[in-house]
């Protein structure tokens, strides 16, 4: 949560108005819900996405709609963090350095990722093309280090791993999110308690049957 | 005692059909409800459920039929809100029952809502999301089409809506409890509030029994299995679907591969970045067992099933600093014990492991955790100072030597 965060006051910038899609994208969201509000953050995540930011005329135009004041709409954008109201990246690298990753390089793929971008964490790269930021738990833990980059995320990354990701993000080329599946040896979890299951099922119907013919 | 081993919601992960609906049917999906509606009488249902000793996987671990059964019958429209937000560190089950097998989690809020008449649940996800959102959406559209939900259910005359959501629309901020969310929830109504993995389990129980379920686990009291997300120094860190009542030692050595590279064991968050840490010998020399009454028994706490292994490496200030911090982020700044509580907390744990500790700190957090509990409007603070409280009486020798020394002694292992 952003305490004491300040309304992103910003004269002269421009009017904010839906795209008729995506003005049609929310009547349907509204109507799914028994109070339209809670079509709110929908709202304002398609808004981030057309505007690139949640500004106040963003904020505005939302009030409107909806019929609460601009206040009332900043209240809920300042209290989740996945609401911008400055434009981030065309790419958003969000670190996770919770415990669960810190224990497994977070703090060390961070500095990778800041080093190889160019760019510290809380900015955004001059030309526009990356941001990063430290967030907090993404649930992703069994996958640890992992980031999300946009809406993607890639679990067990190492720093060549990154390098990889951003190079191919830099050329343009489209980069598949990465499970823990696939990024490391196989968790073998399933496999090995399916091994277990199968073990002690053996083991309980042979000692079924012993007690059977005994 | 023989734990019987048998995966129940994580049954179909291996098979990447069955996130469709075609491969959930063809691998016995909605048959639980092609049982019961119209069928069963509800309240026979709970029964199934309360029989069954399905307590709720979220974090507190509260009987689940019991908890339907508070729902006051005669009050409408009355809600159910699922509960996807998978908020605790070290958590990351939901996610995977949401994007795997998405319709067994749309066949147990079926099954909910018949036991306890209601005509609309709300699928809370979280916005950071996406994947999940767009599984669960995806599974809704081919429920709806092939009418599993909706009006009139396979003809039973039962009908129910489900929606994906992302909240009220609202600042994230508790309500004080009474009155409680069975009587006055979501949107005012009475609401019944499940986790996902707890849904999940429904469909398993209604078409195998109550008898069956119970029958896996430890007693009549920790039944069936529990998703432990084991991350961490783990040799195999992962999802791991096993019995309640398994020990903490066979989780890690017997089903996770150990500790990584051979290193010793030092400390096990067992349920969540709120249940106080265990240290390397209560696990060893206490046996600990992995379910709800075992861990409360230890002084801990199954929570959400999120299980932090941590080797002799790792160094018990900057965990504990680290948790501290997600908590200052979490606050909602309502309850100022709260608000300033955990960023107090959060400060001096950082300042102690870089070395800028003063020689009162140590005390001065021990003072400030009964303040911590019991004082606010929700769990959040008293989770805080479980947390922290933990680290600091188990590991206190460790805290001194960060002040004495002036720096971490271990050499702050994994710097931010």
């Amino acid at each position: 949560m952003a305490l004491g965060a300040r309304f992103p006051h910003s004269p002269g910038e421009e009017r904010f108005e839906f795209t008729p899609e995506n003005r049609a994208e929310l009547g349907r969201i509204m109507a799914k819900y028994p109070a339209r509000r809670s079509a709110l953050i929908p709202a304002l995540q398609l808004a981030q996405k057309q505007a690139g930011a949640v500004t106040s005329a963003v904020m505005q135009h939302l009030a409107a709609i909806f019929g609460i004041s601009p206040m009332d709409v900043w209240g809920v954008v300042s209290f989740y963090s996945m609401l911008k109201t400055r434009p981030v990246g065309k790419h958003h690298v969000m670190v996770c350095d919770n415990l669960s990753c810190a224990l497994l390089g977070a703090g060390s793929l961070l500095r990778h990722l800041e080093q190889r971008l160019g760019c510290r964490a809380g900015h955004t790269r001059a030309d526009g093309k990356f941001s990063v930021e430290r967030v907090e738990c993404l649930g992703a833990c069994g996958g640890a280090p992992c980031l999300q980059i946009n809406e993607d995320y890639f679990e067990r990354v190492t720093p060549a791993m990154a390098d990889e990701i951003v190079a191919a993000l830099e050329k343009g080329e489209p980069v598949a999110p990465v499970g823990a599946d696939e990024a490391a040896p196989p968790r073998d979890g399933a496999g090995a308690a399916q091994e277990s299951a199968a073990q002690e099922s053996a083991a309980q119907e042979s000692a079924a049957q012993e007690k059977a013919a005994g | 005692m023989a734990i019987r081993f048998e995966k129940i919601v994580t049954g179909r992960f291996g098979n990447p059909e069955a996130s469709t609906l075609a491969g959930y049917e063809a691998a016995g999906g909605y048959q639980a409800i092609r049982k019961i509606l119209g069928k069963a009488e509800p309240k026979n249902v709970i029964e199934l459920v309360k029989a069954s000793g399905l307590r709720g996987r979220g974090g507190a671990g509260f009987p689940c039929g019991l908890k339907w059964s508070f729902v006051p019958q005669s009050l409408n429209p009355k809600y159910l809100a699922v509960n996807g937000d998978e908020g605790e560190p070290g958590t990351f089950k939901d996610r995977e029952l949401m994007i795997r097998d998405p319709h067994q989690l749309i066949e147990g809020i079926v099954v909910a809502c018949y036991a306890v008449g209601i005509a609309k649940a709300y699928v809370y996800i979280r916005g950071e999301f996406d994947a999940p959102w767009r599984a669960v959406e995806r599974a809704l559209g081919e429920a709806y089409a092939k009418g599993y939900l909706g009006e009139n259910i396979l003809g039973s005359g039962f009908g129910c809506d489900v929606y994906a959501h992302r909240g009220e629309g609202k600042r994230g901020h508790p309500r004080l409890k009474p009155p409680f969310p069975a009587v006055v929830g979501l949107y005012g109504k009475p609401t019944v509030i499940n986790n996902v993995e707890t849904l999940s389990n429904l469909p398993h129980i209604v078409n195998n029994g109550a008898e069956w379920f119970a029958g896996i686990g430890i007693d009549e009291k920790n039944t069936g299995t529990r998703m432990y997300c084991v991350s961490g120094h783990a040799a195999r860190p992962g999802l791991y679907e096993l019995p309640l009542g398994l020990t903490c030692e066979e989780l890690i050595y017997e089903h996770a591969g150990g500790m990584r590279n051979g290193k010793a064991l030092k400390a096990v968050i067992p349920g969540g970045a709120s249940a106080p840490v265990l240290t390397a010998q209560e696990v060893r020399e206490g046996k600990v067992r992995m379910d709800f009454d075992s861990l409360a028994k230890a002084g801990s706490m199954g929570g959400s099933g999120g299980v932090i292994v941590m080797d002799e490496t790792a160094c018990m200030v900057q965990a504990a600093g680290r948790l501290a911090r997600f908590f200052e982020h979490e606050s909602c700044g309502q309850c100022s014990v709260c608000r300033e509580g955990t960023g107090w907390v959060s400060e001096i744990i950082n300042r102690v492991e870089a070395g800028r500790g003063r020689a009162d700190d140590l005390a001065t957090l021990a003072s400030i955790d009964p303040n911590m509990r019991g004082n606010t409007i929700c769990v959040l603070s008293d989770a805080c100072a479980m947390m922290f409280g933990a680290f600091l009486k188990k590991f206190h020798r460790e805290f001194e030597a960060h002040v004495e020394q002036g720096r971490c002694p271990l050499g702050s292992p994994y710097p931010a």
